[in-house]
């Protein structure tokens, strides 16, 4: 059997204080290395398999029943990760203010999509410390020229000041220039996206 | 029909190892098809107990490792009590009653000084008073001390005609001339008062024998 | 405007273009920069480190070095107010509104009971034990619009949180964990591929055992009498009907406590879980029993 010392410290803790002794399965019995190099005491904080037994040596040997479908699997299940972010069950309020997409909002000519956390994909881009402010809406599917129209006017009553965006059609999104985030959210939950 | 001989199994295996060609080593395929990567052992670390433990963990009873090494030896248990005793030296209850016990400490004494500063605030108007009325004394008599001083010069003055110096000598006979006369008026005074105190005293004996009769 | 030329335009393209491989393939322009070579015009000279001084000299002043004068990190003195901060427990906030978003969306199983594992199981919470950081604090922001009856297990939280969960009829009880244990909690598929036995949970150190005794704040060592009779003050104090617990349809998941050794719901300490399996083993030995029961 092959031994491959790992690092010069690895079992280290075997012969530190005994620099005469058989050491553990080394066909060399420790020619190559010399009391010197192994005066760096092994670090006990980092748990490394050197700091562990090896198996011939245990030997105790425990009573113990294999249960093969246990009733508390349940409790195991309830712990382990989600492959994905569950699905929303509908319910009849949610007190978080979290708002349902509509069905009636896929018949206009354009869409919002929601993203992976079911969410509004409306986000705040903040640049140049603090100095540049752009609302991005992203997942535009549909006539995106239109809802530019809409959303400008929109904001354009809202706010009495002309808001310029900018219209990516292949990124499927729009940039507005400033922060106009929580007035588009209400715009699209009003919308039913 | 089966063909089973050895030959065919050879030629399988050898066209099963042609299929695989992913040029992953044999430890990695055998991860990558849920197998524990390594069939025998090729380090140290693969004989020790966090290891083995490892590969039963993720791979069950099919990685052929004994369950038994799951749990702690009987040295390992005595260890870890012996730590627990140390590192946990009180159990919950003698923990709760130290703390209980703090707290009431702690009430305590914030008790003892309230009180202690409420007696002392009752006593507090009485204090004041004392203070103020001792600090106007000193100054009355301060002041009483300048006045005697100040009307002596002005007597002095008024008997020599110009201001004297109260250090002067002439200063300091008149002023024993001054006290002199004083002592011998008192004197004569005491003697009066007390003459009439012995008439009055007498009239008054006088008078309740005459009622007695 | 002509969104719907454009579709066409590319579904078009889609159907004439010759099929993927990796000879039209490209990574997108500026995704990869390449690394600097220290050779010719550009990379080499004085490879980037400028004209002499001690920049390209490489005798570089050491951090916080302000060329003699006494530097901004030496100026001050100790302060007693830090002193020990970092002996000090931590622990992560989470609101009472951030959970209501996690019951909204389904991220959080509200039919069982709720501890740390599940709120981090979400996704949407992390905290570090080797951080100092020993578990839930639960804050009441968002105390007033809370709706959820549930029964959750943190380990700190006000008055306020306390009332606010009760008014719904749902039951919060306060639990210590020591630092091994929280790193079970946080990541249980790990633990269980290592192979090792469920270990006991460890008790509250001295400074922490009035608050995980004391009734108010719902310890989990508390008399349960002390409990009903602080869940009636708190009604009284903030003012709601104090909901009965026994006709709750749910009254089982609700009492539902841990054992104070106990660190995963339904499984005690000694059992060795597979995964891959889908197994458990029990000990029988009555060391190991007696050792895992103390």
């Amino acid at each position: 059997m092959a031994t491959v010392w790992r690092s010069q410290y690895a079992f280290a803790r075997f012969f530190v204080g005994k620099t005469v002794r058989i050491l553990n399965n080394a066909s060399d019995l420790g020619a190559r290395l010399k009391p010197e190099s192994i005066s760096i005491p092994l670090s006990r904080k980092y748990s490394n398999y050197a700091a562990s037994p090896f198996v011939s040596k245990i030997q105790e040997q425990y009573e113990f029943e294999i249960v093969k479908n246990p009733p508390e699997w349940g409790y195991v299940e309830r712990f382990l990760p989600l492959e994905t972010v569950p699905q929303i069950k509908p319910k009849e309020s949610y007190p978080s203010g979290w708002i349902a997409p509509k069905e009636e909002a896929k018949n206009l000519p354009y869409y919002i999509a929601r993203n992976k956390n079911h969410q509004i994909p409306i986000y705040l881009e903040i640049g140049y410390r603090g100095q540049r402010k752009i609302t991005k809406i992203k997942r535009i599917e549909g006539d995106i020229w239109l809802m530019n129209d809409l959303i400008k006017k929109y904001l354009k009553n809202k706010c009495n000041r002309y808001v310029e965006t900018r219209v990516h059609e292949m990124g499927k999104f729009i940039d507005v220039k400033g922060d106009y985030v929580n007035i588009l959210i209400d715009w699209a939950h009003a919308q039913g996206f | 029909m089966i063909d089973d001989t050895e030959d065919a199994k050879a030629r399988e295996a050898e066209i099963e190892m042609k299929r695989n060609i992913s040029r992953l080593s044999s430890a990695h395929y055998n991860i990558i098809n849920d197998r524990k990567p390594y069939e025998e052992p090729k380090s140290l670390a693969h004989l020790t107990v966090k290891y083995n433990r490892k590969i039963y963990g993720k791979y069950g009873i099919a990685s052929g490792v004994n369950p038994n090494i799951c749990w702690p030896t009987k040295q390992e248990i005595a260890d870890k009590k012996e730590f627990e005793s140390v590192a946990f030296p009180y159990t919950i209850k003698e923990m709760m009653e130290t703390a209980a016990e703090n707290r009431r400490q702690q009430n305590l004494k914030i008790e003892l000084r309230e009180k202690d500063v409420a007696a002392k605030f009752a006593k507090l108007d009485q204090w004041k008073k004392e203070l103020n009325s001792k600090i106007a004394k000193k100054a009355a008599e301060v002041q009483a001390a300048k006045q005697k001083k100040e009307r002596l010069v002005e007597e002095v003055r008024r008997h020599f005609g110009f201001t004297l110096d109260p250090r002067d000598e002439r200063f300091q006979e008149m002023l024993a001339k001054r006290e002199k006369e004083q002592k011998k008026q008192e004197k004569l005074a005491k003697r009066e008062a007390k003459e009439k105190n012995m008439i009055a005293k007498l009239q008054q004996q006088n008078i309740e024998i005459n009622e007695k009769s | 405007m002509g969104s719907r030329q454009i579709t066409e335009k590319s579904l078009a393209m889609l159907r004439s273009l010759p099929r993927i491989s990796l000879a039209n393939l490209r990574d997108n322009p500026g995704s990869r920069k390449n690394n600097k070579r220290g050779r010719g015009q550009y990379g080499g000279d004085k490879h980037g480190a400028g004209n002499k001084g001690s920049n390209q000299r490489q005798n570089y002043m050491r951090l916080g070095y302000e060329t003699g004068n006494n530097p901004f990190y030496l100026r001050m003195p100790h302060e007693s107010y830090y002193k020990g901060h970092h002996h000090r427990r931590e622990y992560p906030p989470i609101s009472l509104l951030q959970l209501q978003k996690l019951i909204d969306t389904d991220r959080v199983d509200i039919d069982k009971p709720i501890d740390i594992a599940s709120i981090v199981k979400s996704g949407l919470y992390h905290f570090f034990p080797d951080q100092k950081h020993f578990g839930v604090n639960l804050t009441d922001e968002g105390a007033d619009i809370f709706a959820a009856k549930i029964n959750i297990e943190v380990q700190w939280a006000s008055e306020q949180v306390i009332a606010a969960i009760e008014k719904n009829g749902g039951v919060i009880t306060t639990a210590y964990y020591d630092p091994h244990s929280l790193l079970l909690l946080k990541n249980p598929k790990k633990f269980f591929e290592t192979g090792q036995a469920i270990p006991r949970r460890m008790i509250p150190p001295p400074d922490a055992i009035e608050y995980y005794t004391s009734a108010e704040m719902r310890g989990y060592l508390a008399d349960p009498e002390k409990i009903s009779e602080d869940r009636l003050r708190l009604a009284q104090k903030y003012g709601y009907e104090l909901p009965v617990l026994e006709n709750d349809s749910n009254y089982s998941m609700l009492c539902e406590r841990k054992d104070p050794r106990q660190i995963f719901y339904g499984l005690e300490p000694g059992w060795v879980v597979n995964l891959k399996d889908k197994c458990i083993l029990k000990p029988k030995d009555e060391e190991l029993l007696r050792f895992y029961a103390s």
